[in-house]
């Protein structure tokens, strides 16, 4: 199990990095030192692309570990099936950076929404499956007030980013099929961010454990998205310089915290089988039970 | 000199209880594992009443209570703390079942023990749960809990102080202060 | 502290459970001392007090002897099982890492069901299988197939008395 805590140490070193330089990105931008951060971006585009094609890759061994025909085997193709459209996203952009492409001068650059829109909504639908499963165990399903607050708070966010969905990076495209995509994104994003709360809830129901701690990464990365769009085009937030640099950082850091989700989801795959493992090489003098179910042909 | 006053234990229970321990402790048969229930049945019947369980769920918690006792008695350390042991599972266990009835628990408050005395008080006229619950109510929830223990489980000071997990002075200091408040609430009353 | 002496040593006078020097140091200082004799007035009608109507409230709760054996009855009855609860438990120490504590309990508690039509504490030995059984798949839903099979041979090990 040394790899698996040595492979969570690099995914949260690179975290760290990510935060970093996208913090000093955007304090390079406050300051205008424009080559220093376009520096830095040919460094931080090709590690969010690497961050999903990390998370695409353990999202399918997991996926390969759920039995067939489950649900959650289901969510978690969905979840694979979202981060490689994410990585083809992020491909667009790396390409765009090389070619100096921008909203401005280069229409064919809201290509990367067709991507992005998949992602987001391939993402709700491995979500809402994610919910749908652990509710047939009885887990989830009770949401608290508290719960319904904070989801309505979810909902609050969401008229000052469509109130100002004009600032949005390809708002202005002139095709109307890449606007619209664009336009989707806020309401995308604010079903993820209810499905975040819900599962918040559900790891906190499900208790402590390694399942528990994947939820609560992918619960935040949901909502840290949500809010990150939020400040990104509300003027009166953009307008706050701390909370630029903070933004930008956490811009950085936010695809890694989905990798970390998946990666503690990974995790619990690898300890089980390592576990599993050891308990095979014990010598075989159990009662002879039949095999459990979801291992039957 | 204060006039003599002996607090009069029912002591022939509490030293069949101690008997019952001990018994245990030195045999771990099954037989003496009977006794030492029978022993303490009461006494965690009392338990979960007086701290708002009616008798279905007090049974249930009793039983998990002394399974509990049965699987973990050999971690207990200072056989002089034993029944102390068995209160602290018990504590858990009320803790327990009451996060699963969905409440929010913090510590064993027991307005729910005024609640269901008083409660108890309404279809048991003539009872003594009234008395008992509006003199708790005159008392902060951490010297309640050390009144009840001290009275109502008849426990030692150095007990009580294992049950709550906080030290023997705080324990005293709490029911130095609610026995006087207890006075003036008495002497209000007859006043 | 009040005028040197804790309030341990004050309660333990009132109590009659003082030992010598500090009895005789106690007595000495309550002739001169008006307000101490009057707080002990205070403890020793508080403990009174409560005396009486905790004994009281403990007789009017008091549960019948029949009740008792009956209790005790079904007590010994469960445990009868009760090398079913160490394997219970030591199941749930192998879960409650993988998945939480709470999941872990409510899948052993759905498998229970499944199994048995019980909860898990009135599972018995012919239970065993069936219930391995269903946890495993329940397992294998939430946290892969990995994590359920290593909780069907935990299960199986158990069962044969192993030590997991």
């Amino acid at each position: 199990m040394i790899y698996t805590r040595t492979a969570l140490t690099a995914i949260w070193t690179a975290a760290g990095a990510a935060f970093c330089l996208g913090a000093l990105r955007s304090l390079m931008i406050l300051l205008s030192h424009a080559s220093a951060a376009a520096a830095i971006r040919e460094v931080l585009t090709p590690a969010l692309l690497l961050a999903h094609i990390i998370a695409t890759v353990l999202a399918i061994v997991v996926t390969l570990d759920l039995p067939r025909g489950s649900a959650m085997r289901r969510a978690w193709w969905l979840m694979s099936a979202s981060g490689a459209s994410a990585c083809v996203r992020y491909i667009v952009e790396w390409i765009a950076e090389w070619s100096n492409w921008t909203a401005a001068t280069e229409p064919l650059i809201g290509i990367r929404q067709i991507p992005g829109v998949v992602a987001l909504i391939l993402l709700v639908a491995s979500l809402s499956l994610i919910w749908m499963s652990f509710a047939r165990m009885g887990i989830g399903l009770s949401l608290r007030s508290r719960d319904l607050l904070a989801i309505l708070a979810v909902v609050v966010l969401l008229p000052p980013i469509v109130l100002f969905r004009e600032n949005l990076a390809d708002a202005g495209s002139m095709y109307s099929a890449i606007r619209h995509m664009q336009f989707s994104q806020p309401f995308l994003l604010a079903c993820s961010g209810a499905l975040a709360i819900v599962l918040l809830h559900i790891s906190e129901e499900v208790g402590d454990g390694q399942l528990s701690r994947s939820l609560k990464y992918l619960a935040w990365f949901l909502i840290l998205r949500l809010v990150l769009m939020m400040c990104a085009i509300v003027p009166a937030i953009q307008q706050i310089v701390p909370l630029k640099v903070v933004r930008g950082g956490c811009n950085g850091a936010m695809p890694w915290l989905f990798t970390l989700a998946i990666a503690y989801r990974w995790k619990l795959v690898a300890d089980a089988r390592t576990a599993l493992g050891q308990v095979w090489a014990r010598p075989a003098q159990e009662v002879a039970l039949p095999p459990p179910a979801f291992m039957r042909k | 000199m204060p006039a003599k006053f002996a607090f009069e234990m029912p002591v022939a229970a509490l030293s069949r209880e101690q008997e019952a321990i001990e018994h245990y402790q030195d045999s771990r048969t099954d037989a003496a594992f009977e006794a030492l229930f029978r022993a303490l049945c009461p006494r965690l019947l009392l338990y979960f009443t007086v701290r708002g369980c009616d008798a279905g769920v007090a049974e249930d918690l009793t039983q998990n209570v002394m399974l509990n006792v049965y699987r973990h008695s050999g971690m207990v350390r200072d056989r002089s703390l034993f029944r102390a042991w068995v209160l602290r599972i018990a504590h858990n266990e009320l803790v327990q079942h009451w996060k699963r009835l969905g409440r929010q628990v913090q510590t064993i408050d027991l307005d729910s023990c005024t609640a269901a005395l008083l409660e108890r008080a309404a279809t048991h006229p003539g009872g003594c749960a009234v008395e008992f619950a509006e003199a708790m109510e005159q008392l902060l929830p951490q010297e309640r809990q050390v009144i009840l223990l001290r009275y109502v489980e008849q426990l030692e000071y150095r007990e009580i102080a294992a049950v709550l997990e906080v030290p023997i002075g705080t324990v005293q200091w709490r029911a130095f202060v609610a026995r006087r408040k207890m006075a003036g609430y008495f002497r209000r009353r007859v006043v | 502290m009040m005028h040197g002496f804790s309030e341990a040593q004050w309660m333990a006078y009132v109590d009659q459970e003082l030992a010598q020097p500090d009895r005789a140091r106690i007595e000495a200082h309550l002739k001169e001392c008006p307000d101490c004799r009057r707080m002990c007035g205070e403890l020793l009608t508080g403990h009174r007090l409560f005396s009486e109507s905790a004994l009281r409230l403990e007789e009017d709760l008091r549960v019948a002897d029949e009740e008792v054996e009956r209790v005790v009855a079904l007590g010994m009855m469960r445990l009868n099982e009760a090398p079913l609860l160490n394997r219970i438990d030591q199941l749930l120490s192998a879960l409650a890492p993988i998945c939480g504590s709470a999941a872990a309990e409510r899948s052993m508690k759905m498998a229970a069901l499944e199994a048995a039509n019980s909860s898990v504490h009135g599972l018995t030995e012919s239970h065993w299988p069936d219930f391995v059984s269903h946890l495993s798949a329940n397992v294998a839903l939430l946290c892969g197939c990995a994590a359920g099979s290593l909780i069907a041979r935990t299960g199986a090990q158990l069962a044969a008395g192993e030590v997991v």
